[in-house]
């Protein structure tokens, strides 16, 4: 833990968006994690994604779980609602959230422990009902907060700080996602704000489920020789198999891309992302070939990076479901509460 | 409970439901907008009246509103905190809090005959039962009054009723009377006061197990 | 890009900007902390150092560290650096014992020093503890030079004077120099002039000798003043131009009697060259300031000064060049006038043959690093060397002066500057501990208490300033940044977690690819370093991926979270201690070189 908060002074040259606030608006408060913990550069490439945006931090909420990745929730956007639920619990607390608000924007923290051990029945079911959200998994292969036990995200011969190998065969999140039917898949690594920003921010646009697996190092547990999690190792095997470019308004890029390799995918919300794949035969809206190409790049101890694929015309919980297109708390009681008629009608149906 | 299987398997039939139209919703101690605007600083879990119930907000509502729920300790604006006077406060605050529930949590519900001097705790679904059982036993001249306890933490007068009676009867469908230690956690009620009467064979509560465990405990009392 | 060569003292020595910027080089941040610590003698000692008269420039110096000061770049003011140095001198022990002194046995040299102001002063200081013998010339009974008959006591009381010179002289004297070469045939080893600017310029105007009592020269006057030949002045007083003269002219006038005290500029207000907070000071004395007026005549009658009249002018700016156009003319009645122009110099009494050239001007042609004149024992410094400049910048040319006649006398050339050196120590106490507080106060500057405008006239001697407050020096220490404390990375410890780039609350951090111009480098920072004047710190390259750490120092706080938050120690808060050049300290060594 730092010895002092973050000085409130800033760069004289420091810009603001277009709601008139600084980067460090969208900062929260200091973190207690280790020194060096990957975890803080995620906060720090979703601070800037959010500012570019210009999110309103509090039309935002920020869910997670239990670990070290799941407190990340309170050390940006200190203007947002923040939810700490229990392990592994908060993919349904945030589909609780979402149907009675979908007004708000959702922005789930979890660790690679909280979504693939204990939560993993939980990050299923949200990933199938398109919950409107992004979801960030800090993916450092270990239980930091416990410390640095396996997750089940390890690779097999990953060994521990003391020498001793995972032989129990790794959880691939975008795979995971990819096979039950996830709309949007990237992965990306918490050195290269460069790529994580776009990234974050075309989830964050995405309607629907956004599932993002950051390679977060644990400097503490899991940052090693014999680690496949460490900043050495991410930066010598990672491989980007797709370039995004978030573009903030569709009409800036309405002119035809000379790049035929280059594929435009308009948001929901009017903004896009510019695809560009690194191999020819590889499209990224097209789930086969993603799945394909992120598991070749698997079997060559590659890691496939980037945003993997996405769906933007893909039906969202909302729309599954059939709910009404107010948050809740915008629909007065009186159309909420079906009253004594309905009542009666219903014990009628009974009889 | 055991008696899932009872409940989901057989048709039970109830009287018909009510709904009152002119019902609304009181969300309790909740900010708006405008009233966030008021503040200098919201901080949700500062008592402001005493009641130990500090406002809420309610997410998106206004940029004050927001704060961050979270297990760590925290003190009462929310915030990280490893301050124990903060974190005492906190946690003296939900005390509080929890006392005041007592007194606006629905009442036990219970009878009270002239010439009763036995009382029948219960809950739930026991009730039925037990109310049965109290006919059962008025019959063999045996006077008693039951108390259905509806809520937690408990009502003045749980602990009014237990204290009137010479014998109470505690009745809960488990095996270790975990009403009676709670009564006795929360009340100061010593535990000899009350005697246990305890069903778990995974069928519903009889009247026949009340009326025997009742006879037979009083007359072992009386010989 | 080559990476930065922090071994050279200079670069962290730019990054102290009040350091930098002070001709002294003294050691701001430190002795500030020494204050928060309440080690005030200690305080005094350091600034002494480098400053010698820290109760004198606590008062009086004209600051240029506090427009550097990184504080003003941050968050509005700059510390009240000046002021803080006031504290240490108001509130220290006894120092004499702690003091150099000189030694029994003299190292054979003799050296005259002529005037007794700062300039002279400071080579005394220098050089007495080396064993030197120096003797000081000065006309005047007492020493301090201009700080002494001109700054007035309500600004520098006597008593802080008699006892900041009392340190280095204690002598009764009053010789008046008449010949240069009388002097240098004496057996002298080096001649040191700091005599100063000594002559208040004159105005010649029509009228201008018709009422010689009324028409005074500024400094002249408040000499007068000071030898209390002057007592009182008449009711209505104009002062002619806005310096630093100027300023004490009006506020002893308003002490001697006046009532209607006028000060008359040729420009406007942002061209003035008198301090701000003088400007205030006098204002708040109710000081008129009068802009754009520039004086034609003294209007006399009967031999007697009635008014002064003036041309109003408008000035226009175009391509840079200011011009001026009359718009009408006003008489501005008065009883009184002192002009307050500036000063010159005057060497009555350096014979053209003493071997001191001087140029078209008639200034000595002396060196900027050296201070040597033409006649290679002969030196000069403090306004007699380029004209009238302020006490801080005659106390380091002293300093220079007595280095040069140190090498001098030791038979070396005095070109042969010794180096400036270093000491660069970690500060690190343990994890997340620092021997420095790193915490940023947000406080604002602290506003200076001054005596009450009706005690102020009662008495000539009346200190204005009274100095901060107890809470207020506690708030003000803490506004200091620590600029000493240095940010220092070791490149090859690096594992590129950004940690230290994402904590930096003002984004001076950036890693990236190696740049061909630094030029180029600045616009692709976290954020723009658009500062020319400060520099950017650029490393070897980096471990993982050969990337450069870029470090842009214009607003770094020394907060010290980069070092906090790295885990591999890569970032380092480490106490830079500027070894600045004395005499002695190179040349000591040698034998003395005897002539
Ligand atoms: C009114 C006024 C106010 C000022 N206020 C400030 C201020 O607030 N802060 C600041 O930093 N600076 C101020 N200054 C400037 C500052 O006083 C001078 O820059 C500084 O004193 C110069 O020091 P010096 O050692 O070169 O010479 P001086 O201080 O001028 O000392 C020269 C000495 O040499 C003596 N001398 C001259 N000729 C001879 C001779 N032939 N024989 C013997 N002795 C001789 C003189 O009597 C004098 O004592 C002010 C100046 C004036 C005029
Ligand atoms: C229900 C429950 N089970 C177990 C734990 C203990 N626990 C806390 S954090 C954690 C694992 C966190 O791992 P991960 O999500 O990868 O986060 P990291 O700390 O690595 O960022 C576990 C098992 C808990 N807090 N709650
Ligand atoms: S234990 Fe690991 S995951 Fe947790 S804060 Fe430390 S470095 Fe980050
Ligand atoms: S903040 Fe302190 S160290 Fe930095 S320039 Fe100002 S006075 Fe000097
Ligand atoms: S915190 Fe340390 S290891 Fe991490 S990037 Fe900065 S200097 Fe390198
Ligand atoms: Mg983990």
């Amino acid at each position: 833990m730092t010895s002092i908060v973050k000085p409130p002074v800033r760069h004289p040259s420091l810009r603001t968006n277009t709601l008139g606030l600084t980067l460090r608006d969208y900062e929260g408060v200091m973190s207690t994690l280790c020194a060096g913990c990957g975890h803080d550069s995620v906060t720090a490439a979703l601070v800037q994604a959010a500012w570019e945006l210009a999110l309103e931090p509090h039309r935002a909420a920020k869910m997670s779980g239990i670990g070290c990745s799941s407190k990340t929730t309170a050390y940006f956007m200190k203007q947002s609602h923040g939810f700490n639920s229990v392990h592994g619990r908060m993919p349904s607390v945030t589909t609780g959230a979402a149907a009675a608000n979908r007004g708000l924007t959702y922005i789930g923290i979890s660790g690679d422990g909280d979504s693939l051990s204990i939560g993993i029945g939980q990050l299923a079911h949200a990933i199938r009902r398109n919950v409107d959200m992004l979801y960030v998994i800090e993916n450092n292969g270990v239980y930091g907060l416990t410390k640095g036990q396996f997750s089940a995200s390890a690779d097999v011969g990953s060994t521990s700080k003391r020498g001793e190998a995972n032989e129990m065969s790794p959880i691939d999140p975008v795979l995971l996602a990819l096979s039950i039917g996830a709309t949007f898949v990237a992965r990306s690594f918490s050195g290269d704000k460069k790529q994580l920003v776009p990234i974050l921010k075309a989830g964050i646009a995405h309607k629907g489920f956004a599932l993002v697996d950051v390679i977060s190092p644990c400097v503490t547990f899991n940052d090693h020789d014999g680690s496949t999690k460490s900043y050495l190792y991410t930066r010598e095997h990672e491989v980007e198999a797709v370039h995004a470019h978030y573009v903030p308004v569709l009409s800036e890029i309405s002119l035809p891309d000379s790049d035929d390799a280059v594929r435009v995918v308009a948001m929901h919300d009017g903004s896009a992302v510019r695809l560009r794949p690194t191999a020819t035969d590889y499209d990224p809206t097209d789930r086969t070939s993603a799945e394909a190409h992120v598991r070749a790049c698997q079997d060559r101890g590659e890691i496939a990076t980037g945003l993997l694929f996405v769906d933007e015309k893909s039906r969202d919980m909302h729309e599954l479901l059939k709910t009404p297109d107010r948050p809740l708390i915008d629909i007065p009681f009186e159309q909420l509460c079906p009253g004594s008629a309905a009542l009666e009608a219903l014990m009628d149906g009974h009889r | 409970m055991a008696t899932d299987l009872d409940i989901g398997m057989n048709d039970w039939m109830v009287k018909r439901l009510t709904w009152d139209d002119s019902y609304r919703p009181d969300h309790g101690k909740v900010l708006d907008a405008a009233a966030l605007e008021k503040l200098k600083r919201f901080s949700r879990y500062h008592d402001v009246d005493g009641d130990g119930i500090a406002a809420r907000t309610l997410p998106g509502v206004g940029g004050k509103g927001a704060y961050f729920v979270r297990g760590s300790g925290h003190d009462k604006h929310a915030a990280y905190t490893e301050d124990s006077d903060a974190y005492r406060e906190l946690v003296d605050r939900l005390k509080r809090k929890f006392d005041h529930a007592a007194t606006l949590v629905p009442r036990p519900a219970y009878t009270r005959r002239p010439n009763a001097d036995v009382g029948l705790v219960t809950l739930g679904s026991c009730d039925a039962a037990v109310r049965e059982a109290a006919d059962r036993l008025a019959d063999q001249e045996i006077i008693v009054d039951v108390m259905r306890i509806r809520s937690f933490p408990f009502a003045d007068e749980v602990r009014e009723f237990i204290e009137a009676y010479d014998s109470v009867f505690v009745i809960e469908q488990n095996r270790d009377g975990q009403v009676r230690t709670l009564l006795t956690a929360e009340l100061g009620i010593p535990r000899d006061a009350m005697t246990p009467i305890l069903d778990y064979g995974g069928m519903p509560l009889t009247a026949r197990v009340v009326v025997e465990a009742v006879t037979g405990a009083l007359s072992e009392v009386t010989a | 890009m080559d990476p930065t060569d922090v071994s050279d003292p200079r670069y962290y020595h730019k990054v102290v900007d009040c350091q930098w910027a002070c001709p002294a080089h003294t050691n701001v941040p430190a002795y500030i902390r020494l204050i928060a610590q309440g080690r005030y003698t200690e305080s005094y000692l350091l600034n002494r150092q480098s400053n010698v008269f820290p109760g004198i420039l606590g008062r009086t110096c004209d600051r240029p560290c506090e427009p550097a000061c990184r504080r003003g770049r941050v968050d509005d003011k700059p510390v009240a650096i000046c002021r803080l140095k006031r504290v240490a001198a108001d509130l220290r022990d006894e120092i004499r014992p702690f003091l150099p002194k000189a030694p029994e046995i003299k190292n054979g040299k003799r050296i005259a020093l002529i005037g007794a102001g700062p300039a002279s002063l400071t080579v005394a200081n220098d050089l007495l503890p080396l064993g030197y013998e120096v003797v000081i010339y000065e006309r005047n009974r007492e020493p301090g030079g201009l700080m002494r008959i001109n700054i007035p006591s309500f600004r520098l009381p006597a008593s802080v004077l008699d006892e900041e010179c009392g340190y280095i002289i204690d002598m009764g004297y009053g010789t008046p120099v008449t010949s240069l070469t009388a002097l240098l045939d004496e057996g002298y080893d080096a001649v040191f002039v700091g005599s100063g600017a000594p002559q208040g310029k004159d105005l010649e105007l029509p009228g201008r000798h018709d009422a010689p009592a009324q028409v005074h020269l500024g400094i002249e006057w408040l000499a007068n003043v000071h030898f209390k030949h002057v007592e009182r002045i008449e009711p209505r007083v104009i002062i002619i131009g806005v310096g630093n003269t100027a300023m004490d002219c009006c506020r002893t006038a308003k002490r001697l009697g006046a009532i209607d005290v006028k000060v008359i500029a040729r420009r406007g207000r942002k061209h003035f060259k008198a301090s701000p907070w003088e400007l205030e000071d006098a204002e708040e004395e109710r000081v008129e300031i009068v802009e754009n007026h520039a004086p034609t005549r003294m209007v006399v009658e009967n031999g007697h000064l009635v008014g002064m009249e003036f041309d109003v002018l408008e000035w226009t700016e175009s391509a840079g060049r200011q011009t001026s156009r009359v718009v009408r003319s006003v008489v501005i009645p008065c009883d009184a006038v002192i002009l307050a122009i500036g000063q010159e110099n005057a060497f009555p009494w350096i014979e053209r043959h003493a071997g001191v050239e001087f140029d078209a001007q008639g200034m000595p042609v002396v060196d900027r690093v050296t201070h040597q004149s033409t006649n290679p024992r002969v030196f000069f410094g403090g306004d007699a060397a380029w004209g009238p400049q302020n006490i801080i910048w005659a106390v380091a040319h002293g300093h220079q002066a007595a280095i040069s006649i140190d090498l001098l006398c030791h038979g070396r050339p005095v070109t042969e500057r010794p180096p400036e050196g270093m000491t660069l120590v970690s500060v690190k106490n343990g994890l997340h501990s620092w021997a420095y507080d790193n915490d940023f106060d947000p406080a604002a500057r602290q506003v200076m208490r001054h005596e009450e405008l009706t005690r102020r006239f009662r008495d000539l001697h009346v200190e204005v300033e009274l100095g901060f407050a107890p809470e207020q020096v506690a708030t003000e220490v803490s506004r200091c940044l620590n600029c000493d404390i240095q940010t220092h990375f070791a490149a090859p410890k690096c594992i590129e977690c950004d940690a230290c780039i994402d904590v930096c609350p003002t984004n001076c951090l950036t890693i990236t690819t190696d740049g061909c111009s630094e030029t180029e480098m600045r616009t692709r920072l976290s954020a723009p370093a658009l500062n020319l004047e400060q520099e950017i710190y650029i490393s070897h390259s980096l471990p993982q991926t050969t990337r450069v750490m870029v470090k842009d120092e214009d607003v770094c706080l020394h907060c010290g979270l980069c070092a906090e938050r790295c885990p591999t120690a890569a970032w380092d808060m480490r106490l830079f201690d500027l070894l600045a050049p004395k005499p002695g300290a190179a040349c000591g060594r040698e034998e003395l070189v005897h002539a």
